[in-house]
C-alpha cells in the first residue's frame, strides 16, 4: 500500500512546487514496518555477532584484571603482542597448520572424489564409508588417533616397527607433531572435499567429455580442460571454508598435544584459548582474537567472491 | 437453561477461581520458601560408572530429606571452564564451588571467593579434626575452602613388570635409577614422568602435581610465597631438574616417550602394562584396576630423596562464592558436606575423606575400604600442604616447556631454572 502512494507522489509532475507536499511525500514514503520485520534478524545479529566482536575490539585496548575493564591502555597490548617472537611463531605454526592441512585434504579429496566418480554403485558406497571422519567430532578423532600414535602401544608405530622403522616420540617429538597434527586434521576433513568435488563433477556436461575424445584428447586432457576447469571455483570455495575452519580450530590440539611439545603446535586459536582461560590480563588475547578474526574476514571476502563466481 | 441455574453456574465459576487463586498462592509461597542453591561439581550424577558420582547423589539426597527447605541443583563442569568464568566474571552463581586445592588461590585471587574463618570459627568447627590442620588449608591467612578428601601422590605400579625385571618397589629416586637397567622388555616404560599437556588444568599439571610439587618444595615446606612469588630455592629446582633428566637420560628408566604424556596417557599407559610405575594420584588407583590392570596394579608410597621425607598433599575442596545471593542456605550445605555423617557416604565413593573422625565408620573398617584408610594413615604422617600460585596453570605451562627442553633438548637444569624463574616472574607481574 505504501509502495503505491510513493508511486502516486512521484508520478505527479510538480508535486514538491506546493508547500506541504514534500512533507506529505515523507510520510508516505516513509514507513517503519519494513523495520519491524528486520528488527528481530538485526537484533540477534547484534547480539550474537557484532556485540561480541565490537566488544573483543574495545577489549584490545583495555587492561583487565580477569573479565573486568581496569583502563584504556591504547596501543599497549598490539605492541605487547606484535613484539612477542612467540607470537611470531604461533602465525607461522598457524598459518604451516592451515597450508599442511589444505593441500592435505584437496589432495585427498580430490583423489577419492575422482576414484569414486566413475565406481558407480560401489562409489556410492565407498563415498559413504569414506564420510565418516567427518561426521565424527573433533574430540573423538583426537582420542582414536592419540591412541592410533601412541608411541608405547598404539598400532601405527607398532606396524613402523614391524617394517623396520623407528616410530621415535610420534606425538612428543617436537619436529613431528604438526606433522602429525597436519595428517589427521586432513584425514578429518578430506571427506568435506570428496563430497564438494563429487558434486561439481556430476554437474559437467557428458558432451564435453565426447568433444575431447573425438578431438583425440586423453584422460589427462580431460581432467585439466574439462573436470579442473568446472570444478575449480567450487574446489577455491571449499578450501576457503576449509582455510577459515583450521584457523579457529583447536579441539584436536588441545586433545592431542595440549600446545607442545616445546609450542610446536601452538596455533593462534588454541593461544587465544589458553589465554582466555589463563591470563589474568585478557588484553592480549583480544589482540590475537583480532589477529585470527581479519585473517578470517580476508578469507571470506575472497570467498564471497569465489561463491559469486559459482552461483553467477 | 433456567436463571437460577445459571447463576448457581457463574457462582459456582467464581468460588472455584477463589480456591485456585488462593491454593496457587499457597503453592507458589511454599515452592518459594525453599531455597534453592547451584553447587557446581565436575561429577556427572549421570556417570553411572563412577562410585563417586552416586556417593555425591546420595549424600545431597541425605541432606535434602535433613534440610527440606533448600534445594541443591548440581552445575557439572567436568573441565572446570565454566566456573573458572563464573567466578572471574562475578557471577552470582553457582554458590557452592567444588574445586581443587591447588587451583582455589587463582579463584581467591579474584576477590570473589568468601573467607570462611568467621564461619568456621561461629560455628565450632574443629582445626584438628582434619587429616591435615584446618589451618593448613589457608592462603594468606585465609580460609576459602574447606577440604573434602585428600590426596597424596603415591607410586602405582604393575606387579607382573615389576617381578619380571627383578625390581622392588622404589622407595627413593636412587632405587627408581637403579632400576633401568633391569627393565629389558623394549615396550616397556620403567617408570614414566608425565612431561606434557594434555589433560588437567592446563600446561604440565601431572608432572607439577605427582612429582615437582614435592620434589621443589623439599624438607622446608615452601612452593610459593603468598604474594605468588616463586619461593621454592634455586638447589631444590636443581637436583629435580638433574633427577628427572637422569632418569631419562643416565639411568634410561625413563622412557622419552613419556615427554609428551599427560595424565590420561599415563592412565592409559597403566591400563595396558606398557608404563611399569610410576607416581599418579591415588584417585585413579581404582578406576585402572577396573578398567584393565586387575589386581596386577599396585601402589606403594611415593619415592623420594630419603624415605621418609614429606610428600606434597593437595585437596578437593569447597568454597562459597561471596557474590551468593544464598550465602546462609550456601554454608549450611557446604557444614552437611563436612560433617562425618556426609563424609561416611563419600567414603563409600571411593575418596580418601577429610574428616579423621569419619574413619571410626563401619564401612573403613571394612576390606573394601583398606586402601582408603592405608592413604588416610599415609596423608596423616607424610603429607604436607603448601601454597601455590594465583596463575598456577601458568606456571605449569612454563614448567613443562622448560622441563621439555632440558629432556629432548639437553639444556641444563640450571637453564631451565633460569628460563622457569624469568617466564614465571614476568607473567606475575604483567598479572598484577
Amino acid at each position: 500500500m505504501s509502495a503505491s502512494h510513493t508511486q502516486a507522489a512521484t508520478a505527479t509532475p510538480g508535486a514538491g512546487l506546493l508547500g506541504d507536499t514534500s512533507d506529505t511525500q515523507s510520510r508516505a514514503r516513509f514507513s517503519w514496518i519494513p523495520y519491524l520485520w528486520f528488527a528481530p534478524a538485526i537484533v540477534v545479529l547484534f547480539l550474537v555477532t557484532l556485540y561480541p566482536t565490537f566488544f573483543v575490539g574495545w577489549l584490545s585496548f583495555q587492561k583487565t584484571r580477569y573479565y573486568e575493564l581496569t583502563g584504556f591502555v591504547g596501543l599497549a597490548n598490539f605492541y605487547e603482542v606484535f613484539g612477542s617472537s612467540a607470537f611470531w611463531n604461533t602465525v607461522f605454526v598457524s598459518l604451516a597448520y592451515v597450508v599442511g592441512s589444505l593441500a592435505g585434504a584437496v589432495v585427498l579429496g580430490m583423489a577419492a572424489a575422482l576414484v569414486l566418480n566413475n565406481a558407480g554403485a560401489t562409489g556410492s558406497v565407498l563415498r559413504v564409508f569414506i564420510l565418516f571422519p567427518w561426521t565424527l567430532s573433533m574430540s573423538v578423532v583426537g582420542s582414536i588417533w592419540l591412541w592410533l600414535l601412541n608411541p608405547s602401544f598404539g598400532p601405527i608405530p607398532y606396524l613402523m616397527q614391524a617394517v623396520g622403522i623407528e616410530p621415535g616420540l610420534m606425538l612428543g617429538d617436537p619436529g613431528l607433531a604438526l606433522p602429525l597434527i597436519i595428517i589427521v586434521t586432513a584425514w578429518w576433513s578430506f571427506p568435506y572435499v570428496m563430497v564438494m568435488a563429487t558434486a561439481a563433477m556430476q554437474s559437467i556436461p557428458k558432451e564435453l567429455y565426447e568433444a575431447v575424445e573425438i578431438d583425440g584428447g586423453g584422460a589427462l586432457v580431460k581432467f585439466r580442460y574439462v573436470t579442473l576447469t568446472h570444478i575449480l571455483p567450487t574446489l577455491g570455495s571449499t578450501a576457503l571454508t576449509l582455510s577459515i575452519m583450521y584457523l579457529t580450530l583447536m579441539t584436536l590440539i588441545i586433545v592431542m598435544t595440549g600446545g607442545g611439545p616445546l609450542g610446536s603446535t601452538t596455533t593462534l586459536s588454541f593461544e587465544a584459548f589458553r589465554g582466555t582461560v589463563q591470563a589474568v590480563n585478557i588484553g592480549p588475547t583480544a589482540v590475537v582474537s583480532i589477529v585470527v578474526l581479519l585473517i578470517n574476514v580476508a578469507l571470506g571476502v575472497v570467498y564471497t567472491r569465489l561463491t559469486g563466481r559459482v552461483t553467477g | 437453561m433456567s436463571a437460577t441455574s445459571r447463576r448457581t453456574l457463574i457462582k459456582a465459576a467464581v468460588a472455584l477461581t477463589v480456591c485456585a487463586g488462593v491454593s496457587a498462592s499457597f503453592t507458589e509461597r511454599a515452592a518459594a520458601q525453599a531455597t534453592e542453591i547451584v553447587y557446581s561439581t565436575f561429577l556427572d550424577p549421570n556417570n553411572a560408572n563412577d562410585p563417586r558420582s552416586a556417593a555425591q547423589t546420595k549424600m545431597i539426597q541425605a541432606f535434602e530429606s535433613k534440610h527440606p527447605d533448600i534445594k541443591i541443583r548440581l552445575l557439572v563442569d567436568p573441565t572446570g571452564q565454566t566456573v573458572t568464568r563464573a567466578v572471574k566474571s562475578r557471577s552470582e552463581t553457582p554458590d557452592v564451588i567444588r574445586v581443587v586445592s591447588f587451583g582455589l588461590p587463582e579463584y581467591a585471587a579474584t576477590g570473589n571467593l568468601l573467607a570462611l574463618n568467621d564461619l568456621v570459627k561461629k560455628d565450632g568447627i574443629p582445626d584438628d579434626d582434619w587429616l591435615l590442620p584446618l589451618s593448613t588449608a589457608q592462603i594468606d591467612g585465609k580460609l576459602y575452602g574447606l577440604p573434602q578428601d585428600f590426596r597424596i601422590p603415591i607410586l602405582v605400579y604393575r606387579k607382573g613388570a615389576l617381578q619380571e625385571a627383578g625390581v622392588t618397589p622404589p622407595t627413593t629416586w636412587e632405587e627408581v635409577c637403579a632400576a633401568g637397567p633391569k627393565f629389558k622388555q623394549p615396550n616397556i616404560n620403567g617408570f614414566a614422568v608425565p612431561l606434557g599437556a594434555t589433560g588437567g588444568i592446563g600446561g604440565a599439571q601431572s608432572l607439577a602435581e605427582f612429582f615437582l610439587s614435592t620434589m621443589l618444595v623439599g624438607s622446608d615446606g615452601r612452593y610459593f610465597a603468598p604474594d605468588g612469588k616463586i619461593a621454592f630455592s634455586k638447589e631444590n629446582f636443581i637436583r629435580a631438574g638433574a633427577t628427572i633428566k637422569d632418569l631419562f637420560t643416565k639411568c634410561k628408566v625413563t622412557s622419552l616417550r613419556s615427554a609428551q604424556m599427560g595424565i590420561n596417557e599415563v592412565h592409559d599407559g597403566l591400563r595396558s602394562g606398557t608404563i611399569a610405575m610410576t607416581n599418579f594420584g591415588l584417585y585413579r588407583f581404582k578406576t585402572v584396576q577396573t578398567q584393565g590392570a586387575g589386581d596386577d596394579l599396585a601402589w606403594a608410597p611415593a619415592p623420594s630423596y630419603m624415605p621418609s621425607d614429606k610428600q606434597t598433599v593437595y585437596s578437593y575442596s569447597i568454597a562459597l562464592n561471596k557474590n551468593s545471593k544464598k550465602q546462609d542456605a550456601a554454608w549450611t550445605f557446604m557444614k552437611f558436606v563436612i560433617s562425618p555423617e556426609a563424609q561416611v557416604i563419600a567414603a563409600e565413593g571411593g575418596e580418601v575423606v577429610s574428616r579423621k573422625s569419619t574413619y571410626t565408620a563401619p564401612y573403613l573398617q571394612s576390606e573394601a575400604a583398606a586402601n582408603q584408610k592405608r592413604w588416610a594413615e599415609l596423608v596423616s604422617q607424610r603429607g604436607q600442604a603448601v601454597s601455590y600460585s594465583p596463575i598456577l596453570s601458568t606456571f605449569h605451562t612454563i614448567l613443562g616447556e622448560a622441563f621439555q627442553r632440558m629432556v629432548l633438548k639437553d639444556e641444563t637444569p640450571e637453564n631451565a631454572y633460569a628460563e622457569v624463574v624469568k617466564r614465571y616472574d614476568e607473567a606475575l607481574t604483567k598479572a598484577q
